[in-house]
């Protein structure tokens, strides 16, 4: 990706006395401008029954954010434009007129938005009570450029092709699909304090998705496993993504005679993936610094620094710098969320935000909070379009106490026994999560769920004889919970971190992300029906499973 | 025919209509898919409004009618439905041919539209599951009844009660923190007329009597999280029968309670988010086992199909083994723990569908025994038991004076000895005392409810100082917090129900917001039914920051109290 020309024309558009905003009489002084360009090239091709069934090449989005702010530090008004609109080519010329073009307009936003902002501290002392912005020391940076593997695209239409005809043998499975993207990106930040960041990232990602009918009920059963790596050397290769095929078919073929498990409070134990959702969801977001003063939040963790707010063992930190982590296989892999700079300009720093149960930090961007006079920690994220916000990037929770697998099984039948249950829950994989942090609750969708029993008993749905510790796959199930109640009944991690990488959403954009993670215990949790469609099964006989035979 | 007028004539017309209906009316092009059944309620209101603020007062006069038509479309033993309320344009004694022709044009339009529904319906059984789906289509036939009741006096004075609410309000104008005011009375005479084609006749008369006392304040100074908080404190009163009216001191004691305790909340200290053990006064225990109770019962009966298999099924363990809860439609009265006989709001005898409203045993030792029910038939529920009421444009199962019982219950004085024993073994300094209730919501996406207190007080486990505001507090102590609202999943909460108080109390909840995705979807019942709840005590609740709306307070200082006035 050729970027050079694009930079020079926003540094010489800040520089232009002939480009300087034009003020009209009684209109507030510019103080800062911001240029915001992002660049992805994207190779992509969606393989479904043996055949590509989508597909686009070098394909190229390219989006500029263009940021005014008027007033002063103290009090501004900001106004940001964003255009799909910008030159793939490294057009000097082209560049130069765009900025021309957004820059007069983003600072007439950013007057209207001085005055609202005046005519809302007409109505509450809110406005006035913070600064509006935090100052910085620019940083220049540029990134030393990695080359993307081209060649990985033929190898893998190849594979994924073969991959997703091994569906085809299975009559009992509705779809099998498997995505394959490489993403390379480019971030361009500019402003007018000095700051000149070029970073750049390419993304390997495999999605992997299969689905099935529940005959008893018609649940649509969907099992999907995923890689996301910065690092293409981390994908599986041929042989190993057969294997996890077969292992989706067969877990789906178990899923459909699987009993359907009701509704009710259990102990419960999360395995690393959905740990780390849970943290991500329940504090993560909640720690995210423009949540701690805006009306209509829940304020959970509000002015707590300081205090308590998790079981003493719990350990948790968020940290953007990280490249790698070790997981308990062993192999090291690549972090989602690693980033050097921010989307403000700020350099990412790692942030400790629980320790020994305490809580130690908000998460900030340039957006100060009352009553926390901090500097901003580099977490101002966005996806190159929404106006930037303190966002997660590697969330990695840790026990200071961790307790081996055995154990935890251990306390989890104990706690069982103590609620007379005849069994807890073990949830599996994570297809993700989502919170209300004004309403104070979140929900987890785990992927596996399986009961494990904690004495030796009659499942009355199946007849089945199961005895003390053996697990039994069911399905139907998901998580709904209030953040406060769930971690105070943590009872345990282990130490069996694993990383789980993603894309995160909120109002800033989808921004990537990635939380490592051990498994946990919990005393007690909610568990509800899942939202699953449950829909009559197509009673026609699937063509893969009787053609080939005709043949 | 002749123009009959009153009773005789409005159910004359209805008759005729309906007859006219059952045998013709009928989609050209589908003249097999006919009306199964067709009902119509005529409702009348009188009303009488009462406004008072700052010692001044008016009164105004209203009267106004409304339809509610349901039409059930189908072949038989596969039938929908549909439901239709509206406005009438005129209220004394219409004329049999005016009603008629209303009836008419509303009957063709819910025709209309509850024929689309049947379609509707038709289409998603073909895609959705058989073994769900299919038995949830019929309509339990009826037999018809007649019953009328006479019309009921309202039965107070107009001229006693504007005196009453000057005086109270009169109280306001000297407080100069209190921004807005308020004394609200409604006394509403409904009379309702029912007929269908089940050929039941039945005339009901009711009297609602609403009292709503409010103040509100802007909070100035403290913590700056409260600082320009809009502070709403009131009194609430909703009973069936004049005699259960609160008396002129009892009003003036209620309003002086309300500057009370909005005189405490602007000083109180603001509580942050915590899980905690807590104990509910019997009105706030009510709205909050109404809310959790209403919300499994209503979803199990859900239009919202997505959201059926939330519900419960009977035999479900839901509370603790000492509960139950019945619903008792013929109880008319109730001894408060004052000693006090009151009437309570849920006595009814038929219900929206002409079914005589029967007990209902809901919750057996903790275990689901049965379900209000209207007449739509659904897997797994009883026959209709009288429990059908029209809400917005549907007919969904209510409930009437919903009686919690309890066999672990305990002394006031003991639900607090457990509590502050539960704080010690946590090692927490405080629990909670939730008196009240102001509002409750629950999210049918979230499977979640949320509900704030009218007051919420510290409970203190050990002698200790408040960091926030340095005073010293003793075991056993109360200390009113602001910003207090109760969150959590219902079977989570239901499970740490340990215990309830012995002092029974009968109480009107406030409708019930249910969202989903976050917006609200209606409201489940409110003021037609009681609930008569002990106070609870739950070793475990989670609290959050109740959102206030925020202003900034007048720039002058009041009026009376400026002392550079001129």
């Amino acid at each position: 990706m050729k970027f050079r020309n694009k930079l020079k024309a926003i540094l010489d558009h800040i520089s232009d006395d002939q480009q300087s905003l034009q003020r009209k009489k009684g209109e507030e002084e510019p103080y800062f401008e911001s240029y915001l360009l992002l660049s992805r090239k994207t190779d992509e091709f969606l393989c479904s029954n043996g055949a590509i069934v989508d597909e686009q090449y070098s394909s190229d989005d390219n989006t500029l954010r263009v940021e005014v702010r008027v007033g002063d530090y103290g009090f501004d008004g900001m106004g940001s434009i964003t255009t799909g609109v910008f030159p793939i080519t490294d057009d000097y010329t082209a560049t130069r007129n765009l900025l021309w073009s957004l820059t007069q307009p983003a600072y007439h936003h950013a007057q209207l938005n001085y005055l609202r902002k005046c005519r809302d501290a007409v109505d509450s002392e809110q406005p006035l009570r913070t600064r509006s912005f935090s100052s910085v020391n620019p940083v220049e940076f540029e990134d030393k450029m990695k080359k993307r593997n081209d060649s990985l695209v033929d190898r893998w239409q190849k594979v994924l092709t073969e991959g997703s005809a091994r569906f085809n043998e299975h009559p009992e499975i509705l779809s099998g699909r498997l995505k394959f993207t490489l993403e390379e990106m480019m971030k361009v930040y500019v402003n007018t304090e000095g700051a000149s960041i070029v970073q750049q990232d390419v993304n390997y990602m495999l999605h992997m998705e299969a689905s099935a009918r529940a005959p008893e009920d018609g649940e649509h059963l969907v099992v999907t496993r995923r890689y996301l790596s910065k690092n293409r050397l981390q994908f599986p290769r041929k042989k190993e993504l057969e294997n996890v095929i077969d292992w989706m078919i067969l877990h789906l073929k178990e899923l459909r005679s699987a009993p359907v498990q009701s509704a009710g409070q259990y102990p419960v134990m999360f395995d690393p993936d959905n740990t780390e959702v849970l943290f991500h969801e329940i504090v993560g977001h909640r720690l995210e610094g423009e949540r701690q003063e805006r009306d209509w939040e829940g304020d959970t963790f509000e002015g707590s620094i300081g205090r308590k707010i998790a079981p003493d063992f719990v350990n948790l930190v968020d940290d953007p710098t990280r490249k790698l982590f070790r997981g308990v296989d062993g192999v090291e892999r690549t972090m989602f969320g690693h980033y050097l700079y921010d989307d403000e300009g700020v350099p990412a720093k790692k942030v400790v935000l629980i320790k020994k149960g305490v809580l130690q930090n908000y998460l900030l961007s340039r957006k100060p909070i009352v009553g926390y006079d901090v500097p901003p920690n580099g977490h101002g994220r966005c996806d190159g379009t929404e106006d930037p916000i303190a966002r997660m990037s590697n969330l990695m929770a840790r026990s200071s106490r961790p307790l081996s697998q055995d154990k935890l099984e251990e306390l989890l039948i104990e706690q069982c026994l103590r609620q007379d249950k005849d069994y807890g829950i073990i949830f599996k994989g994570s297809s993700g999560g989502h919170t209300d942090t004004s309403d104070d609750n979140f929900r987890l969708f785990p992927q596996q769920v399986y009961r494990l029993w904690a004495r030796d008993a009659v499942d009355p749905q199946t007849g089945k004889r199961f005895t003390k510790g053996e697990q039994q796959l069911v399905r139907g199930v998901e998580v709904a919970g209030t953040p406060l109640m769930i971690l105070n009944n943590m009872l345990g991690m282990g130490k069996d971190y694993r990383i789980w990488p993603g894309h995160c959403g909120a109002e800033s954009g989808w921004v990537k992300v990635c939380g490592a993670a051990p498994s946990s215990v919990f005393s007690k949790i909610e568990v509800i029906p899942n939202s699953a469609d449950r829909l009559i099964d197509n009673p026609h006989p699937k063509p893969s499973t009787y053609l080939a035979k005709k043949r | 025919m002749a123009d009959k007028k009153g009773l005789e004539g409005i159910m004359s017309a209805m008759h005729a209509e309906i007859e006219r209906s059952m045998s013709r009316l009928r989609m050209p092009h589908a003249k097999e898919i006919v009306p199964q059944y067709v009902s119509y309620c005529l409702t009348t209101n009188e009303t009488l409004s009462i406004d008072s603020d700052l010692g001044c007062s008016g009164s105004e006069r209203k009267k106004d009618a409304y339809i509610e038509v349901e039409v059930r479309v189908g072949r038989e033993g596969d039938i929908t439905s549909g439901h239709y309320r509206d406005m009438l344009g005129f209220y004394d004694s219409p004329s049999q041919d005016a009603l008629r022709v209303v009836l008419w044009r509303f009957t063709d339009d819910i025709f209309k539209e509850a024929f689309k529904d049947y379609l509707r319906r038709k289409e998603r059984r073909m895609e959705t599951h058989t073994h769900l789906k299919e038995e949830q289509v019929h309509f339990h036939t009826a037999a018809s009844v007649r019953h009328v009741e006479g019309r009921k006096q309202a039965g107070i004075s107009e001229g006693d009660w504007e005196a009453i609410a000057r005086e109270c309000t009169a109280l306001f104008r000297q407080h100069p923190h209190i921004n807005t005011s308020g004394f609200e009375m409604d006394v509403e005479l409904e009379t309702r007329i029912l007929v269908n084609s089940d050929g039941s006749e039945i005339k009901t008369s009711q009297r609602f009597y609403s009292i709503d006392l409010d103040a509100s304040a802007i909070a100035v100074s403290g913590d700056s999280r409260k600082i320009e908080n809009v502070i709403e404190v009131g009194r609430q009163f909703y009973v069936t029968h004049p005699s259960d009216l609160p008396t002129r001191q009892e009003v003036v004691k209620a309003t002086e309670d309300v500057l009370e305790d909005m005189a405490s909340l602007l000083e109180a200290p603001v509580q942050k988010p915590c899980d905690r053990p807590v104990i509910g006064d019997p009105e706030f225990s009510a709205q909050l086992l109404y809310t959790i109770l209403g919300e499994l019962l209503i979803s199990r009966c859900s239009y919202l199909h997505y959201l059926e298999d939330r519900g419960l099924k009977k035999g479900d363990d839901i509370f603790p083994g000492f509960i139950s809860v019945v619903d008792l439609p013929d109880r008319k009265t109730f001894t408060q723990p004052d000693g006090n006989r009151i009437h309570l709001n849920g006595h009814s005898r038929y219900d929206a569908q002409g079914i005589p409203a029967a007990r209902i045993d809901i919750i057996r030792d903790g275990k689901v025994a049965g379900f209000p029910c209207t007449r739509e038939y659904m897997a797994g529920l009883e026959l209709p038991n009288g429990r059908a009421r029209f809400s917005d444009d549907l007919v969904v199962p209510g409930v009437t004076n919903l009686f919690i019982r309890s066999s672990r219950t305990a002394l006031d004085d003991d639900l607090k000895e457990q509590l502050i024993a539960e704080c010690e073994s946590k090692g927490y300094d405080y629990g909670f005392f939730l008196e009240g209730a102001l509002s409750s919501e629950f999210d049918l996406e979230e499977n979640c409810y949320m509900m704030t207190p009218r007051m919420a007080y510290r409970v203190w486990a050990r002698d200790a100082v408040d960091e926030e505001t340095g005073e010293k507090f003793s075991r056993g102590d109360m200390q009113l917090v602001s910003d207090v609202q109760a969150v959590g999943n219902p079977k989570m909460t239901l499970s740490y129900l340990k215990m309830t108080g012995e002092d029974f109390t009968a109480v009107v909840p406030s409708e019930v917001e249910r969202k989903f995705f976050q917006e609200s979807s209606g409201y489940f019942q409110g003021g037609d039914c009681s609930i008569i709840s002990p106070s609870t005590y739950f070793s475990r609740m989670e609290v959050k920051k109740e959102n206030y709306s925020k202003t900034r307070p007048p720039l002058l200082p009041h009026p009376l109290h400026d002392k550079k006035r001129r």
